[in-house]
């Protein structure tokens, strides 16, 4: 077996017991890794009768074939569950170095199940597993708890939660090496109703591969293509993630003050630019990445990492706030009590409208960044009205009357891009299998940077190809598992011929990016079976009725016939449901008879 | 020369870093378009040009203009009209989000 390490660990909180399965190598190929396997095992695992905070829902770490090769961005792994917030299945990924470490320990995946009876930590060595009293670290901060558990990223990495998780922040994130984050869906809440407080990983195993000289060459070409192309060698290491406020501004799609206007007046004052030059100290990277788009920055109260792009727009232009100190210290704040930068802001940004529309009675009005700060804890520790905000913001909404404040598809907040002046996008935060994301699959590229060909992003016809195509290389690039800004200068081609090399297993491009496919029918099937229907593929009415500002000014969404021009392309029913034909062209159709 | 003579493009990214200002105004005559003040950009601002622009006027590949929220490829091309009030924005090859 070459490429994937064979082996599944399995651990019951409940009982104690830890075993060891081989990785069923059918499911292996068919579906990869990472996210891929995830799905595929949540679907046996977990069904509609479990509720996300049931013992009986698990959490899986999925590492993929490409993890831990040396691959460029081949640090990654994946975190599979029933979604607290959404109740749809979830992947959340991240990268850093213990996705690294968790496979040269010698697994390509874990399932954790049940709930210990008081807080654990699960030690993973290439000697054994060690379930380990965590009494002392519950309460503690992410920072804390790596820290106390011996976080060094050449050798031993954490993976925790922080008060965030522990208080089932319906939004809390799984932190590893500190600072990276699995965070959205609030895989850390069911990690927290776990009782599950860290697992530590240390692992020195090399992966075998297939033909080792081939690898090797692919990597040296894809290290040409990540080294010429202007974007990952240039772009990324000089300005981050946020070097796109001001592109999505000056189209007018930036999304402000909870989404009534799209063009943010302020938006310099958060962008990248700024960031390089008023508090970033250098740039840094993940195990394995030639990018380094990471922000190691300072501000008067400290030193931290971010903000990246979407927690700078989420505590920013979503909540009207250009105080970049205070976004930044936020971002530190949220990250260190283990939380998901999108949702925390964007249910900020909800309650401020509530607030100002005489719903709410609290002090949060836009352009307070002095209740940044205080907000974001109040969330992670539950106090007062963090309590609330804590469900996220559409129950927050509906709570108040107005469940159409909130900005979220499918129960998930929607990241920093206006629908309403990128169609597309808004076609892709609708179908998303976890809710409103950016990384089911991105319409930046195509529709605003030109990456790799400029398209209309008025344009409504013809939309449905586009995502489609970037729904299925998210899938690939979930389950490989790499990096999606690498996927910028290396294009599939060069994955494929990589996990050929690697695996022994012939992945000619299309095959791979039928996988893709093969997991995203898998993942709308789970949502079938959980009671998800057609119209949860929407957005909020806002984005359809009330016209865009700035750039886009004039512009609504025109879901309704990209949506049915998106369900055809996809050998959908008019209602959304996989046709027999299309799930058996893709090996589910047995797998499916219980849904369709 | 009027101040309706003159357009002001504003610089992203690597562009600002290398002209040294997130923007730039330069003299392009009457109802200029996109033509005229790449034009103008080549005799005010040669070392910019050259990064920005093809020998023969147009732009780079991956670099982008944006006028007034549209990208020119969806306009008039290097034709588009610039009125007085237009926000130009240049932006080079890069990613992000």
């Amino acid at each position: 077996m070459k490429g994937w390490m064979g082996k599944v660990l399995n651990v019951d909180l409940g009982s104690g017991a830890v075993t060891t399965t081989p990785l069923d190598m059918d499911m292996a190929t068919q579906f990869i890794g990472g996210r891929g396997l995830g799905a595929r095992l949540l679907w046996d695992l977990v069904g509609p009768e479990v509720e996300p905070f049931s013992p009986d829902n698990v959490l899986i770490f999925a590492a993929g074939p490409l993890t831990a090769t040396g691959y460029q961005t081949s640090n990654r792994f994946s975190v599979s569950t029933k979604s607290p917030l959404t109740g749809t299945v979830l992947d959340a990924n991240s990268g850093g170095w213990w996705g690294m470490h968790f496979k040269r320990a010698g697994y390509d995946a874990m399932i954790v199940r049940g709930r210990a009876e008081k807080p654990v930590y699960i030690e993973i060595k290439e000697d054994g597993v060690t379930i380990h009293d965590a009494s002392h670290l519950w309460g503690r901060t992410v920072s804390e708890t790596s820290e106390a558990l011996g976080q060094d990223k050449n050798k031993r990495s954490v993976l925790c939660i922080g008060p965030a998780g522990e208080n089932r922040v319906l939004f809390a994130a799984i932190m590893n090496d500190a600072t990276r984050a699995a965070a959205r869906g609030g895989p850390g809440a069911v990690m927290g109703s776990k009782n599950l407080k860290a697992i530590v990983v240390e692992g020195k195993t090399r992966v075998e591969m297939d033909d080792k000289e081939r690898f090797r060459f692919v990597q040296y070409e894809s290290t040409k293509m990540l080294k010429a192309n202007p974007v990952t060698s240039q772009a990324f290491p000089e300005f981050g993630t946020s070097v796109v406020m001001n592109i999505i501004n000056a189209i007018g799609a930036l999304p402000t003050r909870n989404f009534q206007q799209s063009y943010f007046e302020h938006a310099d004052d958060i962008s990248g630019e700024t960031i390089t030059e008023d508090i970033l100290i250098k740039n840094t990277a993940c195990w394995a990445c030639p990018i380094a788009c990471t922000r190691l920055t300072k501000t008067s109260k400290g030193e931290g990492e971010g903000p990246e792009y979407e927690s700078a727009w989420s505590f920013g232009a979503a909540c009207g706030i250009h105080d970049l100190e205070a976004i930044t210290n936020t971002n530190y704040i949220c990250n260190d009590l283990g939380m998901d930068t999108i949702s925390a802001g964007s249910t900020i940004a909800c309650a401020m409208e509530l607030t100002e529309r005489g719903l709410l009675d609290s002090d949060l009005r836009f352009g307070r960044a002095d209740l940044l700060e205080q907000t974001v804890e109040d969330i992670g520790y539950r106090r007062g009205l963090g309590d609330e905000l804590a469900e996220g913001s559409a129950r927050l909404a509906a709570k108040y009357g107005a469940p159409e404040l909130s900005m979220s598809v499918k129960k998930l907040e929607m990241p920093a891009y206006d629908p309403r002046g990128m169609q597309g996008q808004g076609l892709l935060f609708a179908t998303s299998n976890r809710g409103g994301c950016h990384m089911r699959g991105n319409m930046l590229g195509s529709e605003v940077l030109g990456l790799p060909k400029l398209i209309d992003r008025l344009q409504v016809q013809g939309k449905a190809g586009y995502v489609i195509l970037h729904q299925h290389s998210a899938a690939v690039l979930d389950s490989i598992v790499a990096c999606k800004f690498a996927n910028i200068a290396i294009a599939e081609e060069y994955f494929a011929r990589a996990l050929t090399a690697l695996t022994g297993v012939s992945y000619p491009t299309g095959d791979l990016i039928k996988a893709g496919e093969r997991i995203w029918n898998l993942e709308r099937l789970y949502n079938l079976r959980e009671g998800f229907t057609r119209d949860d593929d929407n957005l909020p009415p806002r984005l359809l009725n009330e016209p865009a500002t700035g750039g886009s000014e004039g512009q609504v969404s025109h879901l309704g016939p990209m949506l049915e021009e998106y369900y055809r392309a996809r050998g959908w029913d008019a209602n959304g449901v996989p046709k027999r034909a299309k799930l058996e062209d893709l090996g589910l159709a047995e797998l499916a008879l219980e849904v369709v | 020369m009027s101040a309706g003579h003159t357009r002001t493009v504003r610089l992203l990214a690597s562009l600002r870093s290398f002209a040294g200002t997130k923007a730039l105004t330069v003299t392009t005559g009457p109802d200029p378009t996109v033509r005229d003040l790449f034009a103008a950009l080549q005799r005010e601002h040669p070392a910019l040009a050259g990064r920005v622009l093809t020998g023969d006027g147009g732009l780079q590949p991956g670099m982008q203009m944006v006028v007034n929220g549209r990208h020119i490829d969806f306009l008039d091309g290097l034709d588009t009209a610039l009125p007085g009030d237009a926000d130009v924005v240049l932006i080079p090859p890069t990613a992000g989000g």
